[in-house]
């Protein structure tokens, strides 16, 4: 068997690619694994070593654009937004994934984020997010955190710019159904 | 109406609810996680540290016995005065038990677009194996009965081949016509080219006839 592997762009960038790999390598096998245990794949461990793997070429590919002197957790942000695009990739390959039409939709002019009222419902926000579908909060990620255009987005992700902008609109509505269900009032923005 | 200080905040709370739903699922799983040997391998491969995308050869390692057979393809070079310029400005490289082959860059894209088979094997062999990592690189793999195997491999063409050579020196590039030849002596041979998209590598753990190679680059069909 025969296996392609990328390497550096540029020796000089090796010391960057190692503290990804250090730093991330066990905990994004981890949570590969357990996230591909999680759809019912029973190949779960080979495709998990799989997306990690996709996961670091794509990492290799863009080293020169990675900063790791920037806060573990921002890189590590980063690099698992990376690792679960090569996940959903995995199980939408394997028709594992079923994730709804993504016809366009406009992206909704309502200023979301004022919606939020963030300053008093952090710690919903946050617990809302971490229950949103990953395929929602990793768009999220890089437009808001990683400040990608939706063209960026799209190559990041291998997808057309009108899933981007389907994602971006369902994660956020999505975001707030959450908050409801956890009985928010997305009117009164109170709990 | 929000402020650039709310927007500071739904980036904190981003990135804190997915370290919030990466520690859930990785939590909820307890089962082994030590990688497998062929991980492992890739994963040092990846951390080798050469300039350029690269491909490795997981042929046996016995004592690396390398043909390299650097080509276009083959009836191309036979006419194509430029290609055969082309071929000749190869860089190749020879360092730390790898031979490395690097051609001249060119537009191609950096993705795999067409994918290639093989139409013509020598006889008894069988595909048995199929290996896809993105639109990076195909691999396919044909055994016969003995257990031989011969693996074709397609990736984009502004990538660095190279192929485990552990004994190899630049004694041992043979010509062979417009070709470069790379050998050694104990049974894994390397068969590289490219054309103007795609670098192509066969990789072999018997020796083929250089009259069956030709057939088998010639057979190479888009799938």
């Amino acid at each position: 068997m025969l296996t392609l592997l990328f390497a550096l762009s540029d020796e000089e960038q090796h010391p960057k690619i190692k503290y990804i790999y250090d730093s991330f390598h066990r905990e994004m096998l981890r949570f590969a694994t357990a996230r591909l245990f999680m759809s019912g794949r029973k190949s779960y461990r080979y495709d998990a070593e799989d997306a990690v793997q996709n996961a670091f070429i794509k990492i290799v590919h863009a080293i020169d654009e990675i900063d790791v002197t920037v806060s573990k957790k921002s890189l590590r942000s980063y690099v698992f937004s990376i690792l679960t695009n090569e996940i959903f990739n995995i199980l939408r390959e394997k028709n594992n994934f079923s994730e709804i039409s993504e016809e366009f939709e406009d992206e909704n002019s309502y200023n979301f984020i004022e919606e939020l009222q963030i300053k008093d419902n952090y710690d919903r926000v946050v617990k809302a997010i971490s229950r949103l579908d990953e395929i929602y909060s990793v768009t999220l990620s890089l437009i808001y955190v990683e400040e990608m255009t939706v063209s960026e987005a799209a190559a990041f992700m291998g997808v057309p710019e009108k899933t981007v902008y389907t994602r971006l609109e369902r994660g956020r509505r999505r975001l707030l159904e959450i908050m409801k269900e956890d009985g928010y009032d997305v009117n009164t923005m109170r709990p | 109406m929000s402020t650039p200080c709310d927007l500071e905040l739904f980036k904190q709370a981003l990135s804190d609810g997915l370290d919030t739903r990466y520690k859930i699922i990785t939590e909820s799983y307890d089962g082994d996680v030590t990688p497998s040997k062929k991980h492992e391998d890739i994963m040092n491969s990846i951390m080798r540290g050469v300039r350029k995308p690269i491909y490795l050869g997981g042929l046996p390692l016995r004592k690396a016995v390398a043909v390299a057979l650097i080509a276009a393809m083959m009836t191309f070079v036979t006419s194509c005065a430029p290609i055969q310029e082309i071929l000749r400005d190869f860089v190749r490289e020879i360092k730390d038990g790898y031979v490395y082959v690097t051609p001249p860059p060119n537009n191609a894209t950096d993705y795999i677009t067409k994918v290639y088979t093989l139409s013509y094997l020598p006889e008894g062999y069988e595909l048995t194996a199929t290996q896809v990592i993105g639109k990076f690189f195909v691999s396919r793999s044909y055994s016969n009965a003995d257990g031989d195997t011969i693996t074709f491999e397609q990736s984009p063409r502004n990538t660095v081949v190279y192929g485990f050579a552990e004994t190899i020196d630049e004694s041992d590039i043979l010509e062979f016509e417009d070709y470069n030849v790379y050998y050694a002596t104990n049974g894994s041979y390397y068969y590289i080219w490219y054309d103007e998209n795609y670098a192509y590598r066969i990789c072999s753990d018997t020796e083929i006839s250089l009259s069956e190679l030709q057939l088998i680059i010639d057979g190479r069909i888009p799938e």
